[in-house]
């Protein structure tokens, strides 16, 4: 029993270091379209999905990708963090690192390990102090929360400034397209004498 | 164990009888009912349900036939059992039963039926015919879905074998009234959750109180902490600062005491304490609380015996989690997706959520914690830490058989502290789950279907519809590099902010008196 739990524990580690998590991906990534964008890297033996069950306003996607050993593992994270990597969709780029083992809520348990716990009536000499950790926990939570917001807004606010730039863009190739399409182009080198390279 | 004593106390309040049926022939004092209601589920005649026999680790499971009050205001329920086939393994010959398969009682002899009390009944059990028999509708894929159990066959239990002819009568009662009925399929399909009606339906607040209550020791009972939830935030305040005030008081006027102080401390504590809660009962005289108390007061006197050498006993002191019973069990069943189960369990409203958990715990570790902690056997599932979520707190989603379950796990936990091994105090709260619907928006990536150029097109469609690295001449690139660079931040205001948190949190444990005791339990 004791060794059968070790081994699949260990096992469950193994696994865990070939994992990659990916995070920063569109809600319109399937299963399918990250096998397709992995497996020119590496074979890719399982997806999951993380569901995000608290947070409504995240839209971003992550994902656990099982790989077939640890080295293409390494290997993938180091290609994202070199080169921007898009899925389905660009400029934001996904972001990968070494999974870890809280990741996995199917984890299994850590053998020899023991847990305890005790209540405390109102009436303990600790009771105060505990209350008070409740209580922590709770404005750790709210603080979290109100993170998240910032960078959700943070996230918007870079996206419209870079849609802004990008029809800046548009704009600028239209017209050059347009002269060119229409004759002013040549017209102008030909008053100023220049040679237009467009072959 | 206590389950029994422990039920007669509950069903003081929670137990209503539906519409009367008729009195007995022999003895007209005795009054046959076609329902009734009990821990907030109503039972009818016919149904199926799950019972607890003292001594036994297993269930047994027996459908009720009649029920009834005696004379003396017994509520009692005739059953006819449903074997499990580890029940009859002896006699199951080359028989190979299904998983979830059951097997009638029939024939004449000990263990076709008996009159068992309502309290031994936990809870309801879905079981459906499969008989190929005329008389038997034949179930729908829906009703096999929904199925706890079902059966095809009986067993005889004076011959002692399987049989799959069933009789006329059995134990009394028609056999028509064993099948599947047209009339309540109809009513299953067209109403696929029937679970989560019945419960609402029959629970009230004031219903629950007195259960809540139950679970506090009588001599610090706070009495307004099981009610709490009801009131405005400001008189809660206020209410935890009087309490929290007179505490902080009297601690300081006793610092510096000896080794004795503590004991001396917790009883003149009480003592305080009790006046104190005393003057607030008054203060806030509740129209409620008042009905309540005379039941309440009963409950007091009866309560503590049945719980206090079952979990109060043991506060302060550490308990070792250990794995609890029946582990192994939750391979048995194939159930729904856990999304499905989250979703179910929020409309049923038996779904907390538990924060400030040893986020290395894992989610059977969470079911032990809660099965020795709160004595309920539930479902738990730690939430996978993301990039975002604080690496020092574990949270868990728990779901609970029943909803009052659910909320008494919550008051006891709001109400008093449940500490773990390394100084954590377990928060708990209602769960919420996102809907699926609940689509937010996605931010970062652009629409470029109005570009003119024909050639930057193609690429962008392809970008689209595959993946690709970025090369670093392209204005994608710099773009890209800008996200980066808020990727890059946003995990520094994160790591930045859980150091912070981690700070406060551990400045706060240093204050915790037992540390000592801590750091043993953690070397060991």
């Amino acid at each position: 029993m004791g060794s059968s739990a070790e081994e699949e524990y260990a096992s469950f580690e193994e696994k865990v270091k070939r994992t990659v998590y990916l995070d920063n991906l569109s809600p319109q990534v399937t299963e399918s379209v990250l096998k397709t964008a992995l497996d020119q890297f590496a074979t890719v033996k399982s997806i999951k999905f993380i569901p995000n069950y608290l947070e409504p306003k995240i839209a971003a996607q992550c994902a656990l990708v099982e790989l077939d050993s640890v080295k293409k593992a390494k290997e993938v994270i180091l290609m994202i963090v070199q080169y921007p990597f898009m899925i389905s969709g660009m400029p934001r780029p996904v972001r990968a690192r070494p999974a870890e083992v809280e990741m996995f809520d199917d984890r299994p348990r850590k053998p020899g390990r023991k847990l305890t716990c005790r209540w405390l009536e109102p009436n303990d000499p600790d009771f105060e102090v505990a209350q008070e950790i409740k209580q922590l926990t709770c404005k750790h939570a709210a603080e979290a929360a109100l993170l998240l917001k910032h960078q959700l807004q943070e996230e918007e606010k870079l996206a419209t400034q870079q849609s802004e730039t990008l029809k800046g863009h548009y704009k600028k190739y239209k017209l050059i397209d347009s002269i060119m399409a229409d004759g002013t182009a040549q017209r102008l080198a030909r008053q100023y004498n220049l040679r237009v390279a467009d072959d | 164990m206590s389950r029994s004593t422990e039920a007669n106390v509950e069903d003081e309040i929670d137990f209503k009888w539906g519409n009367k049926r008729g009195v007995g022939v022999k003895n007209k004092d005795v009054q046959f009912y076609e329902s009734f209601t009990y821990e907030g589920v109503e039972y009818f005649l016919n149904d199926c349900a799950y019972f607890y026999q003292t001594g036994d680790f297993e269930t047994s499971i027996g459908k009720l036939v009649r029920i009834f009050e005696t004379p003396t205001h017994e509520k009692k329920v005739k059953v006819v059992w449903l074997f499990r086939p580890s029940e009859i393994r002896n006699y199951l010959g080359d028989y190979q039963p299904h998983w979830n398969e059951l097997f009638l009682a029939c024939g004449e002899g000990n263990g076709l039926s008996n009159v068992n009390s309502v309290e031994a009944i936990i809870g309801k059990c879905n079981v459906v015919c499969t008989a190929k028999d005329k008389r038997n509708c034949e179930p729908s894929e829906a009703d096999l879905k929904m199925a706890d159990f079902f059966f095809s066959c009986a067993f005889d239990v004076g011959r002692l074998v399987i049989v799959d002819k069933f009789a006329d009568v059995i134990g009394g009662i028609k056999v028509e009234q064993f099948f599947n009925k047209k009339k309540v399929q109809n009513q299953k399909i067209s109403n696929p959750k029937p679970r989560p009606k019945i419960v609402i339906k029959k629970r009230t607040d004031h219903l629950s109180k007195p259960h809540n209550q139950a679970e506090v020791r009588p001599e610090n009972v706070m009495p307004k902490q099981t009610s709490l939830k009801s009131f405005p935030y400001k008189k809660r305040k206020f209410l935890e600062d009087n309490l929290c005030n007179n505490r902080s008081k009297e601690s300081n006027g006793e610092e510096g005491f000896d080794e004795n102080r503590n004991e001396r401390d917790c009883k003149k504590r009480k003592i305080t304490l009790g006046d104190n809660l005393c003057n607030n009962r008054g203060k806030e005289s509740h129209g409620e609380e008042n009905l309540d108390k005379d039941r309440k007061e009963r409950f007091c006197k009866v309560a503590p015996q049945l719980k206090l050498d079952k979990i109060v006993n043991n506060g302060g002191e550490f308990m070792e989690v250990t794995r609890r019973p029946g582990d192994e069990k939750r391979k048995w069943f194939k159930q729904l997706p856990w999304e499905e189960r989250l979703r179910k369990a929020q409309e049923l409203g038996s779904l907390i959520l538990l924060n400030n958990l040893d986020p290395s715990y894992t989610s059977y570790e969470v079911e032990d914690l809660v099965w020795h902690a709160l004595n309920e056997r539930v479902e738990a599932r730690m939430i996978e830490w993301s990039s975002t979520s604080n690496p020092h707190y574990g949270r868990a989603f728990v779901i609970f058989k029943t909803k009052d379950a659910a909320e008494s796990a919550i008051s006891r936990l709001c109400t008093r502290c449940l500490i773990l091994g390394d100084g954590r105090a377990v928060t708990a709260e209602k769960g919420t789950v996102r809907e699926p619907g609940e689509q937010a928006k996605f931010f970062g990536h652009l629409v470029m279907d109005r570009f003119g150029f024909q050639k930057q097109r193609e690429e962008m469609r392809n970008a689209v519809s595959t993946s690709h690295c970025s090369q670093p001449n392209t204005l994608e690139y710099s773009m890209a590099t800008d996200w980066r660079t808020l990727q890059r931040r946003s995990d520094v205001w994160w790591k930045r902010l859980y150091q912070r948190q981690m700070g406060e949190m551990q400045e706060v444990q240093r204050r915790l008196k037992r540390e000592e005791i801590q750091e043993v339990q953690r070397e060991t």
